[in-house]
């Protein structure tokens, strides 16, 4: 009777789509995207000089996701993330740099840049302080982006746009928890009104976001003898000396804490965006102690921006934006082996704190030189000032006594000059074609030159060519660069990491379908990693005053050093539109990749990074007073895990399909509640990071331990407007 | 002749330093002259925000237009489309010109040939003459039009007309035709009732793909 009555239903809506079949065309119209990041204007996906996709609001509720991680990786299009227990991270068209802390994308806040000066990160996940409720869609422009945007924007740029008042009205309340481990509560509001006569709207948001587990349980690892004390080495402040890292579940290292908000007021052609979040962590994956609650990582971010826009003539348009911003970080990292402790001591805590602020001044223009928009500049200047500071300290746990007297650590600031200009030339109706050049003036290094060139040609219709080259870099970050700690020797002569790519895609749109291939290769040079030094450097860089923290013999030092290249090439394609007048959605995504890192005379595959991923997501709106259901799949061929080639045979993680289930709507007989539930699964038990104290084969431990997975879990979450 | 300026400036910064009170309405003041500044400006510059791309505007017009079942007779052979500027508003006039540019790239409005003029505004009475001499099939107001609406409005009900406004606030006031962005995608407005009054009139199934303002 049930399937009756379902292809009942569904002959009815495919007739109705029948019968709609004449407005197909305007359907379209309506379904193409509208991004403004790629080229720091409003146009058409299918336009825009890079891959650019749009997340819209509806699709992050229908499909259940929660966080910006979640979003590239169930709607994006040749993007993902990957969780390492410890903050996440994200990669692009099969690369994917581990430990890089989020530093090779670009993540912006109603274009505010998110990424800190002192470590060039940011995260993706529920650290994010971005509530979900409040987005308006986000942006995904992948591919090299610095000619606009500054270093950062190897991978590309994500932008998350937040709703405008008339889209987030009234008074809402927000619960919602991934039972029974986290608990998000918020509240927001949206207003519009008259202030000194112009037109003025008020959107803020704030939350509170607290997890306590899962209790994930780790393999044991045997740690072996700890060259210091000569017995089994100690995991635990409180355990045996038994050389035994995990074997149980970790209940006390698995935790965030993040209060966060966003306020932004627009007046007429002015907006005010204001941001804070504080992200505290835990570290379970930790070479250090097993378990340890004290183990791991606190951030604030505090970001304020004013914008103006002016309109100037037919011909110009101006438009200002200052800035300040403010970032601080603190990391612990507890040890009870001999061997990770200085000056013989047992037990030790280690500590690295550090702040940033940058504040400036970015003007733009565009100079509509005929009148007619087909022959359009775009130039500005972003004039930054920065400072940092860091600290380092190791000291004694029960009495807090510093083990020796803490190197100076950081303590600098500097200011920066970047200018940029793209020209936009459209010589027909069908073509047009952008040319771009940044150039970047750092007191660290030299002048870093970004180019970019892009056509776009619409052969026939609905469809679009589109040939772009284009180039991206990193400035290293103050930490990489400029400080050492009492285990990291300072870098020497550090350069910019510099990725030039080039890409070929058709789009073609029928109807409400759209459909993307594409093709891409890219060159990644100067790549900056933490180096591991040999026995004789690190006997030379005591030897040198390089550092003043004698180690027990074995240990080594590290350094960050610009040590390889990567080779990536590729393919991605996608499909999404709409069935039965909107009520079916559906959407698909594959990126086929290959990464090669070269780096002295050897060629080896990058780790954590799918060389086959992608999405596919179906979604069924029933109407107003009815549920919508979506299915979101996300799926990860095998990739070795990171630090593999300390291992014979190396870690893989296996191939893995995350799946998201998720009924949405309002709920029945209580005006103004509606409802949420998600179930997640994944088929995989393990992901692709080492875990633990044991990074390379031991004659105790000759294989690696892989992060354990979360594989299911149920969310369920209200919200109550007003 | 910087460097001195700049030592005065810390000279006095400091001398400030001694007195908290006299530093305080000092910055209090300067604070509240910027503020002013601002809100000048932006009242100057504010008038509403365009965020459709103006070719995907263009689009959409050309595209709806040909589903309002009175367009063809009030179009004629040749549909004539004015693009209204409110006079010493550069936004306006780089609106209008910018739209102006889009139509005339696109093939067909409503299944026509058409024209597009851009026309300054005075008041809404030579507005109504004007629709009376010319009959155009489209009238696009730009940004800068928002404290002229209700008498726009009023000027043109009861015509024959299309009217479409750049921002959404417009079709709550009364223009026919809006656009907005939602979910960085293009929604068309629309006002009902007024649309009735223009005899502009579309479709169910056109109507499902608007927002709906009775």
């Amino acid at each position: 009777m049930y399937a009756w009555v379902a292809a009942g239903l569904l002959a009815s809506l495919f007739a109705r789509t029948a019968a709609a079949q004449d407005v197909s065309g305007l359907e379209g119209l309506l379904s193409e995207q509208i991004v403004s990041t790629a080229s720091k204007q409003a146009e058409g996906a299918s336009s825009a000089p890079a891959l650019s996709t749009n997340l819209s609001a509806e699709d992050l509720r229908m499909y259940g996701i929660r966080t910006v991680a979640e979003a590239v990786d169930f709607l994006g299009i040749a993007v993902g993330s990957s969780d390492n227990l410890s903050g996440g991270e994200v990669g692009a068209r099969g690369v994917l740099l581990t430990g890089d802390k989020g530093s090779h994308f670009l993540l912006l806040v109603d274009g505010q840049t998110m990424n800190d000066p002192l470590r060039g990160g940011t995260t993706f996940g529920s650290g994010a302080g971005i509530p979900m409720e409040l987005v308006d869609h986000i942006e995904i422009v992948v591919g090299p982006g610095s000619v606009l945007y500054g270093s950062n924007a190897m991978f590309g740029i994500v932008n998350v746009v937040t709703k405008r008042a008339k889209d987030y009205s009234g008074a809402r309340l927000i619960v919602e928890s991934t039972l029974p481990i986290s608990l998000r509560v918020g509240a927001g509001a949206g207003a519009e009104f008259k202030l000194l006569g112009a037109p003025t709207e008020i959107t803020t948001q704030l939350e509170y976001f607290k997890q306590s587990g899962p209790n994930l349980f780790f393999e044991a690892e045997n740690t072996g003898i700890d060259p210091f004390t000569g017995q089994p080495g100690r995991n635990s402040r409180a355990g045996a000396a038994d050389g035994i890292w995990g074997g149980q579940r970790a209940t006390h290292s698995s935790y965030v804490d993040s209060p966060s908000g966003i306020l932004r007021i627009v007046r007429g052609n002015t907006e005010l965006h204001l941001q804070g979040v504080y992200y505290r962590h835990a570290s379970p994956t930790t070479t250090g102690d097993f378990d340890d609650s004290a183990a791991g990582e606190r951030e604030t971010r505090a970001i304020a921006s004013l914008k103006q826009r002016f309109v100037v003539s037919t011909m110009l348009e101006v438009s200002a934006r200052a800035y300040a911003n403010y970032y601080s970080t603190r990391n612990d990292f507890i040890a009870s082996r001999g061997e990770l402790c200085p000056f013989g001591n047992v037990t030790c805590d280690y500590r690295s704190a550090g702040t940033a602020h940058w504040l400036g001044l970015e003007l733009q223009s565009s100079w509509d030189w005929f009148r007619d928009s087909r022959f359009v500049t775009m130039a500005g200047v972003d004039a930054r000032q920065r400072g940092v500071s860091t600290t380092t300290d190791a000291f004694e746990a029960e009495t807090g006594r510093s083990f020796y007297h803490p190197p100076a650590g950081l303590n600098r600031s500097d200011a920066t000059l970047a200018a940029y200009a793209e020209q936009t030339f459209a010589p027909t109706q069908s073509a047009v074609l952008k040319g771009g050049v940044r150039v970047d003036s750092d007191p660290r290094f030299g002048a870093v030159v970004t180019p970019r060139l892009a056509l776009g040609y619409k052969p026939w219709e609905g469809g679009t060519l589109k040939v772009s080259y284009a180039g991206a870099f990193r400035a290293p970050s103050w930490d990489e660069a400029n400080n050492a700690t009492s285990r990291r020797i300072l870098a020497d002569g550090l350069r910019p990491e510099k990725v030039k790519s080039l890409e070929l895609s058709v789009n073609q749109r029928v109807g409400t379908h759209r459909l993307l291939i594409g093709g891409f290769y890219s060159k990644w040079t100067d790549l900056v990693e933490l180096a591991t030094l040999s026995d004789q450097e690190t006997i030379d860089a005591i030897r040198n005053g390089q550092t003043s923290v004698p180690f027990t013999p074995g240990v080594h030092l590290t350094q960050y050093r610009n040590t390889s290249t990567v080779i990536n090439y590729g393919i991605n394609t996608g499909v999404e539109g709409a069935f039965a007048s909107g009520h079916l959605l559906y959407g698909l995504s594959i990126t086929g990749a290959i990464a090669e890192r070269r780096s002295a005379g050897r060629s080896t595959r990058l780790p954590v990074a799918p060389q086959l991923f992608g999405n596919a997501r179906v979604a069924f709106v029933f109407g107003e007073l009815l549920p919508t259901v979506g299915l979101g799949v996300r799926f990860i061929g095998p990739r070795p895990a990171d630090l593999s080639s300390g291992f014979d045979p190396p870690a893989y993680a296996p191939a893995a399909a995350e799946l998201k289930l998720t009924v949405s709507g309002r709920a029945p007989l209580i005006n103004g509640l509606s409802y949420r539930l998600i179930l997640d699964y994944n088929t995989a038990d393990r992901g692709p990071y080492v875990v633990g104290p044991v990074t390379s084969s031991l004659p105790s431990q000759p294989a690696p331990q892989l992060n354990p997975v979360d594989r299911f879990r149920t969310t369920a979450g209200l919200q109550y407007d007003f | 002749m910087t460097s001195n300026a700049l030592c005065q400036w810390f000279a006095s910064v400091r001398r400030l330093g001694r007195d908290p009170e006299r530093l305080r309405r000092r910055l209090t003041r300067r604070a509240l002259v910027l503020a002013a500044a601002v809100f000048t400006l932006t009242s100057l510059a504010g008038a509403g925000s365009v965020q459709v791309p103006f070719s995907v505007q263009a689009d959409l017009i050309a595209k709806v237009a040909s589903f309002d079942r009175n367009f063809a007779a009030r179009a004629g052979a040749r549909a004539l489309v004015l693009v209204m500027q409110m006079p010493n508003d550069a936004e306006s006039a780089a609106a209008a010109l910018e739209l102006k540019n889009a139509l005339s790239r696109v093939d067909l409005v409503g299944d026509r040939p058409h024209e597009e003029q851009i026309v300054a505004y005075s008041s809404s009475v030579a507005l109504a003459e004007m629709i009376k001499a010319r009959k155009p099939a489209i009238i696009y107001f730009g940004p800068g039009f928002g404290k002229e609406l209700t008498a726009i409005r009023n000027s043109v009900s009861n015509v024959s007309l299309l009217t479409v406004g750049a921002t959404p606030e417009y079709v709550e006031s009364g223009i026919v035709l809006g656009f907005d962005l939602v979910s960085g995608r293009p929604k068309l407005l629309i006002n009902l009732s007024q649309a009735r009054k223009q005899q502009v009139d579309f479709p169910a199934s056109v109507l499902r793909l608007m927002k709906v303002y009775p």
